[in-house]
């Protein structure tokens, strides 16, 4: 069967029907270029991906460590190296400390209803707050929130404008939410615990540490930012 | 920028400016040249990460945008440049094939 001239969708010089708004994931992703970069070819970057994986050239995993690779070719390795440390630390600490441990005290009581959904919404600040804390700690002082692999300089940004400990009071959310979530008294407990095991080790170790680390710009943040419960910033 | 430094961001700059040597393209249309004539496949975070360095260089330059894609085209110097890696690459060649000949000859 002969028919009339054949409609094609592709424009010449051949690719993927039109340029579409690419995933949300990959803007995230070009969201860690550098500003300059990212305002000069961040949309041509984010735009060629979307093109990419809806013409079927690429998988979202091999785009993903393209531009990843992409963002160690305009940071430096050193960049894609602290990013990584991050994802690593978050999945292995707050991995562990946060999700496969209450599970496992959960499970080894026979526990695993949820019964208060509301509590949803403790964890997800709670994690969103990590989140915050990471981004900081990555962003202006060049570490992780892993003792071993700390900050470079004092970060008195993001959330650390309003408290100094953030990241141990993200944990005690996370947890107290997963306990009201179930309605596990085993996990309260647990979270009782982790809230003393904080006090004891950012009284007893970490401001010591801190304060032989940095001195006087670590002394100037701990006089005017509270230890544990969040104050506004004093604009002086 | 000199040979040296666009040397060392490897052959990827070789590729997109021979693929511009021909015609000026947008994103989408230098991977699949660059796939057609080299047969290796850049993403395009690499991509760009290379054609960035072109561009400061200016070694390629930006036109305007068309359909929100945006094309590059190769400079004069662009031009200078890759006639001359190709070049170096071509004596490269021949030596090195002379060689082998002579070898297993």
């Amino acid at each position: 069967m002969t028919g009339p001239a054949q409609h094609t969708r592709r424009p010449a010089g051949g690719g993927p029907a039109g340029p579409g708004r690419p995933p949300r994931w990959v803007r995230w992703l070009v969201m860690l270029y550098p500003r300059s970069y990212r305002a000069r070819y961040g949309a041509e970057v984010a735009g060629l991906t979307g093109d990419l994986l809806r013409a079927g050239d690429t998988t979202p995993l091999r785009a993903a460590a393209d531009l990843l690779g992409g963002v160690a070719m305009v940071r430096g390795n050193r960049a894609v190296s602290l990013i990584i440390r991050n994802v690593v630390f978050t999945v292995v600490v707050p991995g562990l400390g946060g999700v496969w441990l209450p599970w496992r005290i959960l499970a080894g009581h026979g526990h695993a209803a949820p019964v208060a959904w509301a509590a949803t919404v403790v964890i997800a600040a709670g994690a969103a707050l990590y989140g915050w804390c990471v981004w900081n700690f990555a962003a202006v002082g060049r570490g992780t929130p892993g003792p071993w692999d700390a900050p470079r300089r004092v970060v008195a940004a993001g959330p650390y404008r309003f408290v100094r400990n953030p990241i141990y009071i993200a944990a005690l959310l996370v947890v107290g939410g997963e306990a009201w979530l179930f309605g596990s008294p085993r996990l309260l407990v647990y979270a009782a615990a982790m809230a003393l095991t904080f006090h004891l080790f950012v009284t007893g170790y970490e401001e010591r540490k801190l304060s032989r680390s940095f001195g006087g710009s670590y002394a100037d943040y701990r006089r005017t930012v509270p230890r544990w419960i969040p104050r506004p910033p004093h604009h002086a | 920028m000199t040979t040296d430094s666009i040397r060392g961001s490897s052959d990827r700059s070789v590729l997109i400016l021979t693929s511009l040597a021909g015609s000026p393209k947008h994103g989408y249309a230098l991977i699949k040249d660059i796939e057609d004539f080299a047969g290796v496949t850049l993403g395009a975070g690499t991509l760009y990460g290379a054609l960035a360095k072109l561009e400061e260089a200016g070694l390629v330059a930006a036109l305007p945008e068309q359909d929100r894609r945006r094309p590059y085209q190769i400079t004069p110097a662009g031009q200078d440049q890759l006639r001359e890696r190709l070049s170096e690459s071509a004596r490269i060649a021949q030596i090195g094939l002379r060689r082998i000949a002579a070898a297993t000859s």
